[in-house]
């Protein structure tokens, strides 16, 4: 049971990761302004998600009690209600200042 | 006064959560106790001033309705963002991503719904509001691809269903 728990942490924290990874790495690749914002503020919202996930599945084993769990489900929760609103004002910001979408590189 | 005591347990229960000082014989945890009754009924108080109470609907409402929302959006998110995670390590992501600009009408009728609306579409990866216009009633969303754009129809019916009784 410990074995199946601990491999579950595993995948969550490595697929966390991954994404985080894919969120830093969307930045670098992505080619304008408003596509890069995409990749960086919500891959990381789901990394940070997966990892929390693993944690809780670590509290659970080693019987850390329920506030450390719900404190671990409230990070998840406040990161999923202020990401999409830093992401969108930043994007706000960008479109008011006047700047245009890339739309493939003929147009 | 029926919702100022709602919001009032609510912050309480939230600080017990933080906190978990409730062990009322230790002078120590006590003090910190009346601290936290004090500051959440001053965030209640607050909360009535800035007009949150009343203008918003009902609130515990919308709340309640979450809960079959909330697991559909999370798989939302979860399948956008292996989306957007293939595209950004596709051999070349100039070539796989049509961004491109759309004005979505809705027919949203309270705030708080509009701003659970409005914060889905930037949650679910592939799709940005960069503004929403309450005088036309549309929000100008930033997809990245066709797809993402072709899922936000769905949403909304499904946060119209959130708010008051239909």
């Amino acid at each position: 049971m410990e074995m199946a728990l601990d491999i579950f942490t595993i995948i969550c924290l490595a697929g966390g990761c991954f994404f985080a990874v894919t969120g830093a790495i969307g930045i670098l690749r992505m080619p304008d302004f408003f596509a890069r914002l995409h990749p960086a503020g919500k891959n990381d919202t789901m990394g940070v998600s997966l990892i929390t996930l693993g944690l809780l599945v670590e509290t659970m084993k080693y019987h850390y009690g329920y506030l450390v769990a719900a404190k671990l489900v409230l990070i998840v929760l406040f990161i999923m209600i202020t990401a999409p609103v830093a992401t969108h004002a930043i994007t706000k910001a960008g479109f008011l200042a006047g700047l245009k979408p890339w739309e493939g590189d003929d147009a | 006064m029926l919702r100022h005591l709602v919001l009032f347990f609510v912050l309480l229960g939230f600080w017990v959560l933080l906190s978990g000082q409730v062990d009322l014989r230790d002078t120590h945890q006590l003090y910190l106790s009346i601290c936290g009754v004090v500051s959440c009924a001053l965030g209640t108080w607050l909360a009535a001033r800035i007009g949150f109470l009343y203008d918003e609907g009902n609130v515990g409402r919308v709340a309640i309705r979450q809960i079959t929302y909330l697991p559909w959006l999370a798989w939302q998110v979860v399948v956008s963002n292996f989306d957007v995670a293939r595209r950004v390590w596709s051999f070349n992501p100039r070539k796989r991503i049509e961004p491109h600009l759309v004005r979505i009408p809705y027919e949203i009728e309270s705030d708080l719904a509009l701003a659970i609306y409005a914060n889905s579409i930037t949650l679910t990866p592939g799709t940005v509001t960069v503004l929403v216009d309450t005088e036309k009633k549309e929000v100008l969303v930033y997809a990245l691809s066709k797809v993402s754009a072709a899922g936000l129809k769905d949403m909304h019916d499904r946060v119209r269903n959130l708010e008051v009784d239909r």
